[in-house]
């Protein structure tokens, strides 16, 4: 079987390795925006190849597939869906799994993804207001409180402002940067003619968060177990919001902190929004969806944003815990019969990604770009972990350097987290760098004390969403009471009128 | 005692004035009479008492600042080359650690030459510190014996604020992510945040006061809620007490959760007996006999219905010159009549002066070194004086996992792992 795989980083490498470990013969083809050495190798290992294009160009990538004929096409990240790369292919005839350029509006467009969360009534919704003016963001974001600042179209995670905003003698400077943070906001979505609604400010929410993925036809909807994603740069939970600096999954379906009935509301949510998404475009959604929730207070699962793709690095958790053959599920959801596939996955077994990336990820990626980095596959083999190649790219000198993004990631799992969180210590160590530029990753994911503090943290916000439970006022944010006034509107109006 | 203050802004746009006064106001109670704020100013570093004049603290990235006692700012404070290192308590080692911490600075990796530099204080009496570079790097690492505490936290993607105090951190609307454990540290910048660890002390404990007096009620101190310790021992003094009381009370604000503890155990209702006057003051913390005097009564107007005709127990955490209650002794007899007084104190007598320089105490003033306790009793006029003992320590220690530098109180580590 022939398959084409759309995209570069470590979210594709992932989907390489189990697509190549399917029992049928596979014939591995690649498109990648530049060339990944490990995309490179698994490819031409199955006697396919790289080709290393713009991937977010229809006109080049369907160039690569009728130059190879594949069986099947697979989307990996997002930009190309929003650029309308899956629908080409389809219209020439392509079997893809991917969603299509109007079902992606679910990721790309914060503000459709919370309406259609409002107009139908799912659980799980945050208040929320969007802008297209500015003078208007800038008046309403005056008097907002404690909010979140995003931008209203989704550019690869970045320019989401979290101002908690409780304490009162601060305020005066948390406004200011609010302030900031929406005329930037305005000004980076100017790049963007695509994106009507420019800043979104929802409801700032605090919990655990965590991500569920499914598999998906358009009619069935095969959920993957939990994954814990690990945002900030630094240990301790510090710093700058990256792509995700590793993460952890299992045992089961949930997670440690996580309940089984926890579990079941959020693949419920997330199977809503699917249905009523495609209710909505009127097209069938066919690829992979993902929600990124976190347990509040507020409501237990609540959905932050959504994902028309897999995760990054979430899908690479679960190389060592798929069982079934994943080419098989992907393929017939691409061709609409994942009716009453299944999903083996090992229930023992849990494990962990580490990120590893140069110095100046996330704020300074050009300073972190253009260093030479070696590994030592086999050592980290030998531990029974995986290696991904995520931002490196393989030069004509035959060195790797790094790219200013996550470079590599290790995944490795047992059958607890103490002798996972081992493995993965020793296997980040057979990463290095070659001018002596420093390479960081998060010692914490995946430790006991890590795994602690979220259970706290869980059992924190459990408390408060089962009192709103008990008296049936779930979800239900604030009554504005002011006095003298009476009671007013939420001044975060949702959905949009 | 004072208090140490460290930010680091990942974002732009924050104006750190606020935070630091903010910061610096939730660590007065440590003692300290003097505010230092330094902070990277461009290229160079600038320092001032934090007021609103500060010229470019407003966009400064990285900010260090401190509580300290004038007299002697420049026990704790060295300037580097390139840097201004600030210590939570004098000591002659300041010099020779901000040599080590600067040689550190120019690696690539500056975590892990930090962690050689640092490891041959392991088993040096050394105070913890916090660094700000010229290159707008800050390190911080809390001091191989471990007598003084130090933590980290986090406000969302946007801030680091590392903090004598736990109390600072959650002042600030960050959370409190870690507690350093001696010998460790952190060095962080914009490009990176590593912990590190310096080596590891057999001999590392906490000063007892730290629990004791100096936090506050609403601090974790190495994951001790310092309300909850205090409690327990008020518990524990219960078995000192042989005589029947009415009431239990105690000397706001310090003792309060000592007295609900004993108030639980004897059966006899706590109540606010005090009420004070102007702001909270630490009276043990003050260098003069007046001033001190000053900050006792005005924390001393009796709520005179609660004592009078009553056998009333009082508490504190401890007693260093007597005069505080002497002074409750003198209001409850004399001016509100009360029957009997009996005097509880939640740690075991204070025999010497702190050889670590973390607490002031003179040895010639301690009531405890200088009296026995009949004349004591006599000298407060009261019925009965009890303290704690060492091994109720010790138990506290053990229940609460941590270990104590106790010196000052006859023994030097009480507790173990």
């Amino acid at each position: 079987m022939k398959v084409l795989l759309v995209g570069t980083g470590g979210r594709e490498h992932a989907l390489a390795k189990l697509l190549i470990s399917s029992r049928n013969t596979v014939k591995l083809y690649v498109v990648a925006d530049y060339v990944n050495p490990g995309l490179k190798r698994d490819s031409e290992a199955t006697g396919g190849r790289l080709f290393a294009t713009n991937t977010n160009s229809p006109d080049f990538v369907t160039a690569v597939a009728e130059s190879v004929s594949p069986d099947l096409v697979v989307v990996g990240p997002e930009e190309p869906q929003f650029h309308g790369v899956v629908d080409y292919l389809k219209e020439k005839g392509y079997v893809v799994f991917g969603a299509s350029l109007e079902c992606s509006r679910i990721e790309k467009s914060k503000v459709f993804a919370r309406y259609l969360m409002w107009k139908y009534g799912i659980p799980g919704r945050l208040h929320f207001t969007a802008f297209r003016s500015l003078s208007d963001a800038e008046e309403f974001i005056k008097y907002a409180g404690d909010v979140v600042v995003k931008p209203a179209r989704q550019v690869g995670g970045k320019g989401v402002r979290v101002i908690r905003d409780t304490k009162a003698f601060l305020s005066e400077v948390k406004q200011q940067v609010k302030n900031q943070s929406v005329l930037r906001t305005f000004d980076d979505l100017s790049k963007h003619y695509d994106s009507d609604y420019r800043v979104l400010v929802e409801q700032r929410v605090e919990g655990v968060e965590y991500t569920a993925q499914v598999i998906t036809d358009g009619s069935y909807v095969l959920p993957l177990p939990l994954v814990q994603d690990y945002p900030h740069a630094y240990e301790l939970d510090l710093g700058y919001e990256t792509g995700g600096m590793g993460s952890i999954s299992g045992p089961g379906y949930a997670l440690p902190f996580v309940t089984q009935e926890e579990y079941e509301v959020t693949v419920k949510i997330v199977g809503e929004v699917l249905r009523r998404l495609q209710d909505e475009v009127k097209e069938r959604y066919s690829g992979a969806f993902a929600g990124q929730m976190m347990l509040t207070g507020l409501w237990g699962p609540t959905a932050i944003e959504f994902y028309s793709r897999f995760g990054d690095p979430e899908l690479p958790c679960l190389i060592p815990r798929i069982q079934s053959d994943f080419l098989e599920v992907v393929d017939r959801a691409a061709r609409g019969a994942l009716s009453g596939a299944k999903l083996e996955v090992s229930d023992s077994y849990v494990s962990i990604v580490k990120a590893v990336a140069p110095a100046g990820y996330p704020a300074f990626r050009d300073e972190g770009s253009g260093h030479p980095v070696s590994v030592d596959e086999e050592k980290i083999g030998e531990l029974g972990c995986h290696l991904l190649y995520a931002s490196v790219e393989l030069r004509p000198d035959g060195l790797m350097y790094t790219k200013g993004s996550r470079a590599f990631e290790v995944v490795c799992s047992a059958e607890d987290y103490e002798k996972a969180y081992r493995a993965s210590e020793t296997a980040v160590s057979y990463i290095t760098s070659m001018d002596g530029w420093p390479l960081y990753y998060r010692s914490d994911i995946g430790s006991n004390w890590l795994l602690d503090e979220r259970a706290r943290e869980a059992e924190r916000v459990r408390t408060v969403y089962r009192s709103k439970q008990n008296r049936g006022t779930i979800g239900e944010f604030f009554t504005v009471w002011v006095p003298g006034e009476g009671v007013v509107a939420s001044p975060l109006l949702s959905p949009l009128r | 005692m004072v208090g140490i203050l460290s930010i680091l802004a990942f974002e732009t746009g924050w104006d750190l004035l606020y935070f630091v006064n903010y910061g610096l106001t939730a660590l007065a109670h440590r003692g300290g009479d003097t505010k230092l704020v330094c902070w990277k100013h461009g290229d160079n570093i600038a320092c001032g008492d934090g007021e609103s004049s500060a010229g470019g603290l407003e966009n400064s990235e990285l900010v260090v600042a401190a509580w300290l006692n004038e007299k002697q700012l420049s026990s704790y404070t060295v300037e580097g080359r390139s840097s201004i290192t600030v210590s939570d308590r004098p000591s002659k080692y300041l010099v020779e650690l901000v040599e080590a911490v600067e040689r550190a600075l120019n690696s690539r990796k500056p975590h892990l030459e930090l962690s050689k530099q640092l490891s041959v204080f392991t088993e040096e009496d050394v105070p913890s510190f916090a660094t700000l570079t010229t290159r707008g790097e800050l390190v911080v690492w809390r001091s191989s014996t471990g007598l003084t505490p130090l933590s980290i936290g986090g406000y969302g993607f946007d801030m680091v604020v590392a903090s004598s105090e736990t109390s600072a951190i959650e002042i600030l609307d960050a959370d409190t992510r870690k507690h350093l454990s001696p010998s460790e540290g952190a060095y962080i910048s914009r490009r990176q945040v590593r912990l590190f660890k310096s080596g590891e002390s057999l001999r590392c404990r906490l000063c007892l006061f730290e629990l004791l007096y100096t936090a506050r009620h609403d601090s974790t101190v190495d994951g001790v809620s310092a309300y909850e310790f205090r409690k327990h021992l008020g518990r524990e003094l219960g078995k000192y007490l042989n005589s029947a009381v009415d009431v239990v009370s105690g000397v706001p604000e310090t003792a309060l959760p000592y007295a609900i503890g004993l108030s639980e155990v004897v059966r006899a209702p706590y109540e606010l007996g005090f009420i004070g006057t102007a702001q909270r003051s630490r009276s043990m913390l003050k260098e003069g006999v007046r001033e001190k005097l000053i900050s006792i009564h005005l924390k001393l107007n009796p709520v005179k219905s609660v004592f009078r005709g009553k056998r009333v127990a009082v508490v504190d955490d401890s007693m260093v010159t007597g005069s505080t209650l002497k002074t409750v002794a003198q209001i409850l007899r004399y001016r509100v009549g009360a029957r009997e007084l009996h005097v509880l104190l939640a740690s075991p007598k204070l025999v010497g002066a702190c050889p670590y320089g973390v607490v002031k105490l003179d040895p010639s003033s301690l009531i405890s070194a200088q009296l026995d306790c009949s004349t004591i009793e006599k000298y407060l006029d009261v019925d009965s004086v009890s303290w704690l003992k060492e091994r109720d320590i010790e138990s506290a220690a053990l229940r609460f996992g941590t270990r104590f530098c106790c010196a000052c109180f006859g023994r030097d580590i009480v507790g173990g792992r």
